[in-house]
Formats: C-alpha cells, sequence, structure tokens
C-alpha cells in the first residue's frame, strides 16, 4: 500500500469560508485528508464541516467523543447536511500561533456499492488555554463514487485563518506514480 | 547513558511517505534520538513499537524535539482503560507523555504501539501541534489514547528525540521516523 499527494490548498486572505478539492483521480483504493489550520470564530462555534460532491441535502450523519481536558462526552447528529471534521482554537488577537492537526481517512471511495463512511482525529492544545481531542465518525449516505470534497467554516464571520493547510493523498493498493 | 543518535539515510521517495530513520535497539539504551530532520516535508510521522525492561512496576515514555527541556510542552488527552473513560490536559511541561509502555503484570512479548504525526513541523510562524494514538492491550490491563500535543514554539523542528522515564528499551522495540510530503514536495 502507497500513499500519493494529490492536492493542496493554502488558505490566503481573510475572507475563505470555504473550498473544494475538484476532480479527484478515481485510480486511488482510498483517500486521506491531512490538514493543520485554524479559524476565526466572530459569532460563535468553531467547528469544520465537509460535504461531497457539492451534495448540500440531508444525507449525512456523524458521532464523535470528545476528550476537553476534564471531561469525556459523546454525541451524534443524524440527517444532516454535512460531517464535521474537526474543532479549531479559534483565533483572537496574537492567537494565530495554534493549530489544530486533523488526518481524515475515507476508505473505498469510488465504490459504487456503498456508501462512504469516514473517520477523523482532530486536536489542539493551546498550553493551558482551550484545548481539545477529539474522533469523530461520519457517513455520507450516497452511493456515489466520491469526485469532490468542499470544506467549510460556517457562522457569521467565521473564516479559515490564513496559511491554514489541507493535503490530499490517494492511497494505492499497488505501485503507481503520483505528483 | 547518553542519546544514541542515528545517521539518517536519504531515503528514497516511496510515494508521499518517505522513510527518514529507524531504531532497533541492539544494545541497552533508554532514548534514541533523529537527528537533523530533513525540512523539505509537510508533516513527520513517527511509528512505534516499544516495550521497557525497566525493573520497576511502570515505565513512561516521552518526547521532546530540538532537544528542547524547556516547559512548553503541552497535551490533552482522551483515554479508555477498560473500565472507564478520562480527559486530562497537562499544561507546561519539559517533555511530552506518551503513554507507559511497562507495567510489572504485562506478560512478556506483549509491546505498546504507537502512532505520533506532527504537523507543518518545518513552518516558523506557527507552534507545532501533534496528534498521537497510543494502544497497549495486555489481557486484562490496557488503555487506548488519542492525544493532541503542543510544542510551543515557533523553531522549525530539526531533531525528534523518544525516550524512557527508567529503560532501557526491550529488544524487539522499533521507533521509525517518516517525511509526509505534499504536492511538488
Amino acid at each position: 500500500m502507497s500513499m500519493y499527494p494529490i492536492a493542496t490548498y493554502t488558505v490566503s486572505g481573510t475572507s475563505t469560508t470555504s473550498f473544494s478539492f475538484s476532480g479527484i483521480p478515481q485510480t486511488f483504493s482510498h483517500l486521506q485528508i491531512r490538514a493543520s489550520w485554524q479559524g476565526q470564530t466572530n459569532t460563535s462555534g468553531n467547528s469544520g464541516y465537509l460535504r461531497f460532491n457539492g451534495d448540500t441535502g440531508n444525507n449525512y450523519c456523524w458521532h464523535y467523543i470528545l476528550g476537553s481536558g476534564s471531561s469525556v462526552v459523546a454525541g451524534n447528529t443524524t440527517t444532516t447536511g454535512s460531517i464535521i471534521f474537526g474543532n479549531y482554537p479559534w483565533a483572537s488577537g496574537s492567537s494565530n500561533l495554534f493549530t489544530a492537526g486533523n488526518i481524515i481517512d475515507i476508505l473505498d471511495y469510488t465504490n459504487t456499492n456503498k456508501t462512504k463512511t469516514i473517520k477523523c482525529l482532530n486536536g489542539y492544545d493551546t498550553g493551558g488555554g482551550i484545548q481539545a481531542a477529539w474522533i469523530f465518525t461520519g457517513s455520507w449516505l450516497n452511493t456515489a463514487a466520491i469526485t469532490s470534497i468542499s470544506f467549510e467554516v460556517i457562522g457569521s464571520g467565521n473564516y479559515f485563518v490564513p496559511g491554514s493547510r489541507f493535503d490530499l493523498y490517494g492511497i494505492s493498493n499497488s505501485p503507481r506514480s503520483g505528483a | 547513558m547518553s542519546p544514541l543518535s542515528l545517521s539518517l539515510g536519504t531515503g528514497a521517495a516511496h510515494g508521499a511517505v518517505v522513510p527518514i530513520g529507524s531504531y532497533k535497539p541492539v544494545s541497552p539504551t533508554t532514548s534514541v534520538t533523529f537527528n537533523n530532520i530533513p525540512q523539505g516535508y509537510q508533516d513527520l510521522i513517527c511509528s512505534m513499537s516499544v516495550r521497557s525492561d525497566y525493573n520497576s512496576a511502570t515505565d513512561n515514555v516521552f518526547y521532546r524535539f530540538n532537544g528542547s527541556s524547556s516547559a512548553v510542552y503541552s497535551g490533552t488527552y482522551i483515554e479508555g482503560d477498560g473500565g472507564s473513560a478520562v480527559s486530562t490536559k497537562e499544561a507546561g511541561n519539559a517533555q511530552q507523555f506518551l503513554g507507559s509502555p511497562w507495567k510489572a503484570n504485562i506478560a512478556p512479548l506483549i509491546f505498546a504501539s504507537g502512532i505520533l504525526h506532527v504537523f507543518n513541523y518545518a513552518n516558523t510562524s506557527v507552534n507545532k501541534t501533534s496528534l498521537f494514538r497510543w494502544a497497549l492491550d495486555a489481557n486484562g490491563t490496557g488503555v487506548t489514547t488519542m492525544r493532541a500535543c503542543l510544542f510551543a514554539s515557533t523553531a522549525a523542528i530539526t531533531s525528534l528525540t523518544i525516550f524512557l522515564g527508567g529503560g532501557p528499551f526491550s529488544t524487539g522495540s522499533q521507533i521509525n521516523l517518516y517525511g509526509v510530503r505534499a504536492v511538488r514536495q
């Protein structure tokens, strides 16, 4: 099994609320997204969400377990419009130094005989301020092959902090040339 | 005992995940350091299958970046031990705790497994965030842990030290370092 870089996106400017990886090659077995990112929260919320193939319908669901540093919380959401992929340490003032780490795995993304399940690891620590260790699971209740993935932060005034970086990888079960 | 420093090979480009260095103990040692880490990758991955030959009840494994023993390591974890789930944060430590690969009642041949992901390790504009998964199961005793770690320094990471509080590493332990390439790296 080998992993190959497909695409990368680095946020620039202070108005990016969403972006997409489109035209995903259908020649790999699995996908992985690795991210080092942060968001600016103006109103409330500090979560990032993803969708597949531009599907904005209520065709997603997800579960999570969260370690907040003081307690453990578990929860889920059903029949919703996107999958949460992680939370970020919201930037304010000089706090742009802290980022969240994310690993998102999507297995068998081209298989049209199954819905798509993702698993995410996400976490951040600001050295005694805010912190979280998350494990997410999500499903896209659609059997279509995944050809695009969109990422967004929601909430009025919220955006991805410049410098946030997302890298898309394809995982192959056989040797092949990559980027 | 002085830390064992490894000579890092150039490593052929095996897709996106490129081997940088590997350690398998051939003599008793409590510490291994990967020096002169190439700065041309996006992330680092350190995998470990480890056990300790410590002659006391418990031993712990830690890491440091760039040889720093300043109080710049913090972490938040979620852990299940078979009886309960807990989450705790630790701030301002001189090293980052990863787990306990040895307890007195762990049977021989059982090794702990861990994978450390260090994001954006060469970026000098941000502090360094890592995610760590740790697993140990001894058929009764065990933990599964996910840890979010902070190295409160914007310095690029040029070395990684994995070390035991007691030690030495048991024969059969293995620690590997990989670079993760992004597009055009």
